[in-house]
């Protein structure tokens, strides 16, 4: 639906939402300068822009929660003075924020409702529940009103956050990078949604990085850069990716690279049988075997949850495990993060916030975390702040973080420069080997650009890298060799030049093996009609395994992974020899169709499951 | 919508280095305020007790001598205090770690450890004080090894450990070491004083009568200390990283569970040695009532210090100064009034630090009260 089509479909030709000429100046910072938007009724307008460019102040000025320096807000036509976000939402405005705000132990309809006048005294959730069930249907979105929070997926969280604000009566929706915490199935799921609203009239500003997604969803779209507006409603159509990359960092972004033409070096971390439980004690690691050589990279692929977190904690000694992990000789399984740091092994994790640095203490403080024992900075007992000051000096050039000083608190860095800041910390130690798990999630392309360009350059220097990511895309840009996970098992390693997304997808989802276990190809498959059934056993063994203190957890861990899966091969007999044949085409050969259908109900349904089950 | 209205906004930039001392200290003058329009409305002139408050608790050397000596054992206390919440440990089990010192440097008088008519007072006071530091490290140690073994809420662990050491105390003071059936031990063999100044009133006529004793010393070289262990070391950037983010620490490769079992027993130490000044510097004897809740008050020494060692020995001696006050004035609840009104404003101003009052007018601009000050 372009724009001009908006227009004839929607007579009013008055846009829903008109910024003109919005300043929006913190101290020290212009957050908007002069920024002019403005969005139709029935349209999907994108706003695109690096991290800090202005877009999440934008957006605030217009949910009301900033008030901007100067400049005017027309909705529908009419002027508006915002005070708060109340106000904004009587106008019929609503945001949903990147971080769902929603009570977990309550149901989709009691969170819809929370916070609203009318059920005054008494309760009645069924009139309530028949109410989000017909808003549901009436946007096409799939959701059980009586579902407590907690047994959904991040998906359909994200869906009960959009019915809380259509429900208010929002006709003007903001979406904060809806795709950042989505699996890319549930990200095709809520782009028809998106593309469903607009076409009942709503208007809709979709935040996002991605440009692939932006393309897929938008109409129109506005690009900020450092505040100011580089592209003002442009309709997206016949704009190239490059192009767009370009008014976003302002200048020519190389979305291709190339990986080592050195040959590795030597093994430098061995990898044997590991096994680990999650957070809930079930099995999440069996028997994982890799290597990582100096000079690689070797890439982790697979979709979330399926072992890549606790898989890096195992390495970074943040978990417990049984099996070995050998660097440089020495088994670090089990062994303190300072051991492993000591052995030259870096870090870069996957939460930035909760776990890659300390919110509230300055920079220069972030940046000597792991050296604070090290000459200069510390003598015997003595920590030199100078000494660490004039460290973080040169790393803040170095690495070139915005921020005012080194003073400044992690938490007031944007999100982009906090990765800056870590990289900083992490690779300035010169590191031997390097975990990175999601590097580049939710930066923006000249960030992106930037941090695969300082692990290339590491790797080149000789750092073993190990990398875990759900983007294939920079996984295959980046790797010297992918090793696939599906369901805490490594079901296949390849080079650079045997990898093709579509094998890695099949792999991914559990369709495809290369390491000669072939699951799938065991039993005869009706496929869609035994599919759950082949699931439940597992999952139902894995529940009563009652959760343990932590000092029983240590003992009984190989104990209960065994027994784990030695039930699993019990309900599934080991086939002598698998045929790569059989691999595709259990009893009769699938439609493409169908193939496709079966792997995304395993990959959701899965992942259902597996929230309901805690 | 004519009228100017304020509308609270919070701060996106940095708070000035100076406005939490600004706040901090607008907050205690307004607790007077308050405090003065309450004896107002009960007849009293709030004026005249001020000022007599003030007198009777700054208005000479013998005065502010005994403010200062109960400012001693509430500076130890605090310091304590700040070093485990600096780590987000909620030591409040002080007043139990005060006692059990108390108790074990009562030790080596009343057993008597060592011969008390040949040994230097010098090395009885050192046993004291040492003993008195173990045995509030060890009491801080079951909190510490509970929460950092079992994850044990340490809240209620200290606040119930609290009044075990009442008891334990009681047993010895009523039975065992009961002087004469009294509710005390026997008063301690002179060489297990703490010096005062009264003691060289023969070299200075104007120290006679003065009771401040060398305990306050203690409580300085603490403050020095503390301020070194988080200011200028290693294990104080630790301490700060872990209680700032712990999962940050671990990653980085501290190891919490140790620290969590250090923290809490330095902090135990601290108010351990504040037993020991109090029995002997002070009453000079074991018995039930040897603290003015100084445990608890010790808590809100340190929030109100905002865990800075150097703010400890101010806020300690303005509390010190209350108790003292509390003596010169009937009822002497008010001193404890006010200190109430004090602790609830002084934590109300940080709503300042993250928000600023911004006067709305309908049409106009926004204007900061920050920029109408500067301007």
């Amino acid at each position: 639906m372009s724009n001009t089509e908006t227009k004839a479909t929607f007579p009013s030709t008055l846009p829903s939402v008109e910024l003109r000429d919005i300043v929006l100046r913190f101290p020290g910072v212009l957050a908007n300068d002069h920024v002019n938007f403005n969005m139709y009724p029935g349209e999907i307008h994108a706003l695109l822009g690096e991290n800090g460019a202005g877009k999440s102040s934008l957006m605030n000025v217009l949910i009301g929660l900033y008030k901007p320096t100067s400049g005017q807000i027309y909705i529908h036509g009419e002027e508006q003075h915002f005070n708060s976000p109340k106000d904004a939402i009587a106008k019929g405005i609503g945001m949903v924020h990147q971080h769902f705000m929603l009570v977990q132990n309550q149901t989709v309809t009691e969170n819809i409702i929370l916070g609203l006048d009318k059920p005054r005294f008494f309760l009645n959730l069924k009139k309530y529940d028949e109410e989000v069930r017909a808003l549901a249907e009436s946007v096409g979105v799939n959701i059980d009103p009586t579902a407590k929070i907690w047994q959904l997926s991040v998906g359909e969280q994200q869906r009960v956050e959009i019915l809380k604000i259509l429900y208010r009566g929002a006709d003007i929706l903001i979406m904060d990078e809806p795709t950042a915490v989505l699996a890319p199935q549930e990200a095709d799921e809520l782009i028809d949604t998106l593309k469903g609203m607009a076409a009942q009239g709503k208007s809709i500003a979709f935040i996002s990085h991605k440009l692939n997604e932006v393309q897929a969803v938008a109409d129109r779209l506005t690009i900020l850069r450092r505040g100011k507006v580089t592209a003002e409603g442009v309709p997206v159509e016949g704009m190239t990716r490059e192009q767009l990359a370009t008014l976003m960092v302002g200048r020519e972004v190389i979305l291709n690279q190339r990986r080592s033409d050195k040959k590795p070096g030597e093994v430098i971390l061995t990898l044997e049988n590991v096994c680990a439980l999650n957070n809930k004690n079930l099995p999440a690691l069996h028997n994982i075997n890799l290597e990582l050589r100096r000079g690689e990279i070797l890439g982790i692929a697979g979709v979330a949850g399926n072992g890549q977190s606790e898989l890096v904690e195992c390495v970074t000694g943040l978990r417990s495990c049984q099996g070995k992990i050998i660097l440089n000789g020495e088994d670090i399984a089990n062994k303190s993060p300072k051991f492993s740091i000591a052995q030259g092994l870096s870090h870069i994790p996957e939460d930035r916030i909760g776990v890659g640095s300390a919110p509230n203490l300055s920079i220069t403080k972030n940046v000597i975390m792991k050296n604070y024992r090290e000459k200069p900075i510390s003598d015997h007992w003595r920590l030199d702040y100078k000494a660490a000051k004039h460290h973080a000096e040169e790393l803040k050039d170095a690495y070139d973080i915005m921020a005012p000083d080194v003073e400044t608190q992690a938490r007031k860095l944007s999100g982009g420069n906090l990765q800056k800041l870590i990289l900083a910390r992490e690779l300035s130690s010169a590191p031997q080997i390097l975990v990175a798990m999601q590097p580049t999630r939710g930066l923006d392309v000249g960030a992106i650009e930037g941090v695969q360009e300082l692990l290339i350059n590491r790797r080149d220097e000789g750092c073993a890298i190990l990398l875990v990511s759900e983007e294939l895309d920079e996984l295959m840009r980046l790797s010297d060799r992918i090793a696939v996970i599906y369901e805490g098992e490594i079901v296949g390693i390849m080079d650079d030049d045997e990898a093709d997304i579509q094998t890695i997808g099949l792999m991914m989802t559990g369709s495809l093996r290369l390491d000669g276990k072939d699951k799938q190809a065991k039993e005869p498959m009706p496929p869609q009609a035994n599919e759950t059934p082949e699931e439940k056993p597992a999952l139902a063994m894995a529940t009563p395994i009652e959760p343990r203190t932590d000092e029983v957890f240590d003992t009984a861990v190989e104990e209960r992974i065994e027994k784990f899966f030695e039930e699993i091969e019990a309900a599934e007999p080991e086939q002598p020899e698998p045929s790569p044949e059989t691999t595709q085409a259990p009893d009769r050969p699938l439609t493409d169709e169908e193939e496709k259908a079966r792997v995304l109900r395993k990959v959701l349904g899965d992942k259902y499951q597996e929230d309901g089950d805690q | 919508m004519s009228l100017p209205r304020i509308s609270i906004v919070r701060r996106t930039e940095d708070i000035p280095k100076w406005l939490p001392l600004v706040t901090t200290l607008g907050a205690v003058v307004l607790a007077f305020l308050i405090g003065a329009i309450i004896l107002a409305s009960i007849g009293a002139n709030p004026l005249y007790i001020y000022s007599y408050f003030f007198r009777g608790s700054f208005g000479s050397l013998g005065s502010f001598s005994d403010v200062m000596v109960k400012a001693s054992p509430l500076i130890l206390i605090g310091l304590g205090c700040s070093l485990a919440f600096k780590m987000k440990l909620w030591n409040i089990g002080a007043e139990g770690q005060f006692f059990m010192g108390a108790f074990m440097a009562s030790l080596v008088p009343l057993v008597p450890l060592v011969p008390l008519d040949t040994t230097p007072k010098f090395i009885v006071l050192l046993m004291m004080a040492l003993l008195g530091m173990i045995g509030g490290a060890l009491y801080g140690f079951i909190p510490g090894f509970l929460k950092a073994k079992f994850n044990i809420n340490e809240i209620i662990v200290t606040l119930m450990l609290n009044y075990i050491v009442v008891f334990w105390n009681n047993y010895w003071i009523f039975g065992k070491w009961s002087d004469a059936g009294f509710q005390m031990t026997k008063t301690f063999s002179k060489t297990a004083w703490l010096p005062r100044l009264a003691d060289y009133a023969t070299q200075i006529k104007a120290f006679s009568g003065i009771t401040l004793h060398a305990g306050v010393l203690f409580g300085l070289i603490a403050a020095l200390i503390v301020h070194i262990i988080l200011n200028h070391s290693n294990w104080g950037y630790m301490i700060n990283l872990i209680g700032d983010n712990p999962r940050a620490a671990r990653y980085a490769g501290a190891d919490i569970a140790k620290n969590t079992i250090l923290v809490f027993m330095l902090s135990g130490a601290f108010a351990g040695l504040a037993g020991m000044v109090e029995v002997s510097g002070v009453v000079h004897r074991l018995q039930e009532r040897i603290s003015v809740s100084y445990g608890f008050s010790g808590v809100i020494v340190a929030w109100l210090a905002k865990l800075n060692p150097w703010a400890v020995i101010v806020v300690s001696i303005l509390f010190g100064g209350l108790i003292v006050a509390s003596r010169e004035i009937q009822p002497s609840g008010i001193s404890f009034l006010l200190q109430g009104i004090i602790l609830f404003l002084v934590i109300s101003s940080d709503v300042l630090l993250k928000y600023k009052f911004q006067i709305v007018r309908s049409g106009k601009n926004v204007k900061t009260v920050n920029e109408e000050v500067s301007a």
